[in-house]
């Protein structure tokens, strides 16, 4: 994913430097729904990277969710809940998200199915102004297997239970990750993208 | 900075799948019996051989689903034949049949397509697993890898064996598409081989009576012990205090423990105890505090088979006819057999033996003199439903010893339904006691934890030269885990006062 950057920075002319990306979210917009990626954070390793190299498979619950101010109550979340396995013999990843409609993705890297996962955390922003200043903040836990009963209903995954589950602080040692970027606007990201795709 | 950083976005791969990956095909399972219209048809085919576009499909998906009355589609994409195609699945979900059912979750594990090869098992303590256990992790040979029954099963040994933790490797098999799956079993502590030291009781004619050690890892196989006690049930005295240790499960191999307790007492002295000494002529003194130093070292033998050998440094202040400190500082040596099998019909046998002994001398400069054995031997029957337990203990005591190593029975867990201070107040230099204890399943569990329970105890504790009496105790109640709530009758002509028990040991 670097080199595949380097190239396209080299096409626009841009130094590698000057692209070199501090923030921890980047938000795109696609019609009404706001994705955001995060290149710098990788949430397979440690445990759950091991408990996926030992064949086991494991549960991520993640929540995206927009604010008017730092640190304010969300105006907008989503949640989700992925599911990641390790193939012992092809040395990939595969990833299910396991909302209605069910998505699941296989033979990535690392990083792409960490990618994969976040890109399909979306958010409607229908309801924005485009030139209202927003910020966005990704809440990523390892599942404890203490949670899964509680998560899982029907038909799938329980949304009110996971929405309950971000409200409180994750367990002790359960690998957990927190980024809050901002101020963005709609207009800005839309500007952006006219101009990429021109 | 963020224009730029939006910029970069934009070409970056699409929702984590390469965006130059071509489609090399797409397919619909789950709707055999429906039929596209040719719209949906001819928008499927468009996307064959185009770039990878998540909106197209999810536009695709979504018509699918709304044209066959409101299903839901699922999307699985997969790798095609070259490094640069991809292959997309959509899946039909049948309306109302929830993919999953409470609590349930499908095999989202990629690795359930490969078949296992082989189950194995480490750790110390495999060799006590059940052979109904052992043919389940066998079954698992030759079929798909599926860790929902792999965590089952993994659950089922940790609550068999009584162990902390299960640590699961799968590796590849030596066959392709084959996997092989290796369980380790933590080599915590066998709890039922270590000294109970905790329990929580109540007995009609005694009272209260806990002891609470909590067991704190400091360190891989290091704890350290920390306890409480105000305890009637034991002893013929009630013994207040507290307890300090530290303990090494491996010192240098597995086979090597190695403990070191300290322990300071307030005693409490029964009334019937105190008459009993007045009119005594040479029996042991009562005392106000109990020190005590116990270092003990325990090897194993082979599995089944424990020996310990250590020394015990009590310093007791005794009150009369003068207040002063008297020692009594033995070395104690013990021997423990603990074996566990399951015969041809699953029914489960737990055989237990022991035998201490406790030497008191001036070599070890002490001032009470005496030898003290003790022999314990345990029988346990279980089937399904029902289960046999029997218990026997046997001792000889000679020489002077302290009131805290006389014998004593009529407590919670020696002839039930007696109060030892009408036994014998000041206990006795020689002991034999039997307990046999039915119970039945009262809970609907495949492992019940819940039981009736009717015993029969028998018993007696004298002095050498003296005649011994043996007593009788019936009784009964409820068994539910550890926890136990008896009402026991001792078996004697004239008035049957029955004794009320509850209690929980862990």
């Amino acid at each position: 994913m670097i080199a595949r950057r380097w190239f396209l920075m080299a096409g626009f002319g841009l130094p590698w430097q000057e692209v070199e990306c501090a923030e921890s979210l980047l938000p795109r917009v696609e019609g009404d729904l706001l994705r955001a990626s995060a290149p710098q954070l990788h949430f397979l390793t440690g445990k759950p990277l091991e408990r996926l190299h030992n064949g086991a498979s494991v549960a991520f619950n993640a929540q995206l969710s927009l604010s008017l101010e730092r640190g304010s109550a969300a105006i907008e979340r989503s949640v989700e809940r992925f599911v990641v396995s390790y193939d012992l013999w092809e040395e990939k990843f595969s990833a299910s998200r396991l909302s209605q409609p069910r998505r699941s993705v296989s033979h990535l890297s690392a990083a792409a199915a960490e990618t994969w996962c976040l890109l399909n955390l979306t958010l409607p922003v229908t309801a924005l102004a485009p030139d209202k200043a927003f910020w966005l903040r990704l809440e990523l836990r390892a599942e404890d297997p203490r949670e899964r009963p509680a998560v899982l209903g029907e038909p799938g995954i329980s949304l009110t239970r996971l929405i309950e589950l971000f409200s409180r602080p994750s367990r002790g040692g359960q690998p957990s990750w927190v980024l809050e970027e901002g101020p963005f606007r709609l207009a800005d990201l839309n500007r952006a993208k006219r101009s990429g795709s021109g | 900075m963020k224009y730029f950083c939006a910029l970069l976005l934009i070409a970056a791969p699409a929702l984590g799948v390469d965006a130059d990956a071509t489609i090399q095909s797409i397919s619909l399972t789950g709707a055999q019996n429906y039929q596209l219209s040719q719209g949906l048809v001819a928008q499927l085919q468009r996307l064959i051989g185009q770039k990878f576009n998540q909106q197209a499909l999810d536009d695709l998906a979504r018509g699918i689903g709304n044209e066959l009355g409101g299903h839901s589609v699922s999307q699985k994409v997969t790798s095609g034949d070259q490094p640069d195609q991809v292959r997309v699945v959509l899946e039909v979900l049948p309306q109302g049949e929830a993919r999953q059912g409470s609590g349930e979750e499908p095999e989202l594990n990629v690795n359930a397509r490969y078949t296992v090869e082989d189950v194995h098992l480490t750790g110390p303590d495999q060799r006590k697993l059940t052979k109904e256990l052992k043919q389940e992790l066998q079954k698992l040979v030759g079929e798909k890898f599926n860790q929902e029954a792999l965590d089952e099963l993994k659950r089922r040994i940790k609550k068999e064996l009584r162990i902390g933790s299960i640590t699961q490797k799968v590796t590849r098999g030596e066959k392709p598409e084959h996997v092989k799956v290796e369980l380790e079993l933590s080599s915590g502590q066998d709890r039922e081989a270590e000294i109970n030291l905790s329990k929580v009781v109540y007995h009609a004619k005694q009272g209260w009576s806990a002891t609470v050690v909590g067991d704190f890892n400091i360190a891989p196989q290091t704890s350290l012990l920390l306890g409480i006690a105000s305890n009637g049930d034991d002893l013929l005295e009630r013994y207040a205090g507290l307890m300090a240790g530290f303990e090494s499960k491996r010192v240098v191999t597995d086979r090597l423990r190695l403990r070191f307790l300290f322990q300071t007492f307030h005693e409490q002295w029964n009334r019937a105890t105190l008459a009993a000494l007045e009119s005594a002529n040479d029996g042991p003194g009562i005392y106000r505090t109990r020190k005590s130093f116990e270092p003990t070292l325990t090897v194993s033998l082979a599995r089944p088979l424990t020996l310990s050998a250590g020394t015990s440094l009590q310093l007791v202040q005794t009150q009369f006819p003068t207040a002063r400190t008297e020692a009594a500082n033995a070395a104690v040596g013990g021997l423990r057999y603990h074996q566990r099998f399951e015969d041809s019909q699953n029914n489960k046998h737990d055989l237990e033996a022991s035998y201490e002994v406790r030497a008191a001398g001036r070599t070890f400069d002490s001032d009470f003199v005496y030898t003290r054995h003790q022999f314990h031997a345990g029988y346990k029957i279980a089937g399904p439903r029902q289960a046999v337990v029997s218990s026997f203990t046997l001792g000889r005591l000679s020489g002077r010893a302290p009131l805290y190593e006389r014998y004593s029975v009529g407590n919670s867990t020696t002839l039930r339904g007696w109060n030892k201070f009408d036994v014998s107040p000041l206990g006795g230099d020689r002991v034999v006691n039997h307990s046999l204890e039915y119970r039945h399943a009262i809970d609907g569990r495949e492992e019940p934890v819940a039981s009736l329970i009717a015993f029969y105890d028998v018993g007696a504790v004298w002095n050498h030269g003296e005649r011994a009496v043996v007593r009788h105790a019936v009784g009964g109640g409820v068994r539910i885990d550890m926890f136990f709530l008896t009402l026991a009758f001792p078996v004697r002509s004239g008035r049957m006062e029955p004794i009320f028990m509850m209690g929980t040991t862990f």
